[in-house]
């Protein structure tokens, strides 16, 4: 596990666990634990998931209670335990780009147009926004990824877009 | 076999983080309660997954694998699925393991 080097403190036992724990959410649930700090009375632990066979995704809650779970009986009491969970969605989120806009508009069969429309924005915005040299802000991410889900995620809901489309479809 | 162990192999390369499969169809097992035998434990490279493919053809048909990075050696074993927790956890603790795996749920649960 990564960061386990700041945890000398293990019994051979207590190692064992960890490792174990490592390997069967890695294998199981691509569920990913790091130690990214520990002092005397705080361990901090990050803790992600990515893709995998089941499509199925924990929500950071459920990562919190993962982790907690696996650092049972590890941590001296002493220690509290502090959780970072990064949801499959917000790594997803994260990793988001201008390519991947594009394979979705295609998918979908959306033009800039609809963008436009959808978005309520004009041309000039959503170049602004698609600016292959400068990438995606923060912002723009979530606004297109969340857009794009909403539209994959409403079957039979027709998008408010250009009738050009609507007729290819 | 030669066909099911190089299948296996090519999953084993693709997947380094892990998977558990079942055999012949190599359909990811998704869903019930994993447990590994303890007789394959310690299996690894090529004459380990010989092991794991003949006691998974005489048992319960799934295999599953990880990558060690220690070692850098790919590890494999012969796993047994159950519908319910409690079978799961007497089989697992009689196979003397430290965990089992809850698939619904992506839950460890420690014996």
């Amino acid at each position: 596990m990564k960061g386990i080097e700041m945890l000398p403190f293990l019994t051979k036992e207590q190692k064992e666990l960890l490792e174990t724990s490592e390997r069967n959410y890695k294998r199981f649930a691509r569920v990913y634990f790091q130690i990214l700090s520990i002092s005397e009375n705080e361990a901090i632990v990050k803790v992600w998931q990515l893709e995998n066979q089941a499509k199925r995704y924990l929500s950071e809650k459920e990562l919190i209670d993962r982790t907690k779970a696996v650092f049972e009986r590890i941590l001296p009491e002493s220690v509290q335990l502090h959780v970072r969970p990064v949801a499959f969605d917000r790594v997803e989120l994260n990793n988001f780009s201008i390519t991947d806009v594009e394979v979705k508009m295609n998918r979908l069969g959306l033009k800039p147009k609809d963008l436009v429309h959808l978005l309520n924005i004009n041309k000039s915005q959503l170049s602004l926004i698609l600016n292959k040299e400068r990438g995606l802000t923060k912002s723009s991410k979530a606004m297109l990824y969340y857009m794009f889900k909403y539209i994959e995620n409403e079957p039979g809901r027709e998008p408010d877009i250009s009738p050009e489309v609507v007729l290819k479809v | 076999m030669t066909h099911l162990f190089e299948a296996i192999k090519q999953i084993a390369k693709e997947n380094p983080d892990g998977f558990t499969v079942k055999i012949p169809s190599l359909e990811w097992v998704i869903d019930g309660y994993i447990a590994a035998y303890l007789e394959t434990q310690n299996c690894f490279g090529d004459e380990g997954l010989l092991r794991v493919l003949e006691h998974a053809s005489k048992h319960d048909k799934i295999v599953g694998g990880w990558k060690n990075k220690d070692n850098k050696q790919f590890y494999f074993d012969s796993d047994k699925q159950f519908p319910g927790k409690e079978d799961a956890i007497e089989f697992g603790r009689k196979q003397k393991q430290i965990a089992i795996f809850d698939l619904q749920t992506f839950r460890e649960i420690r014996l």
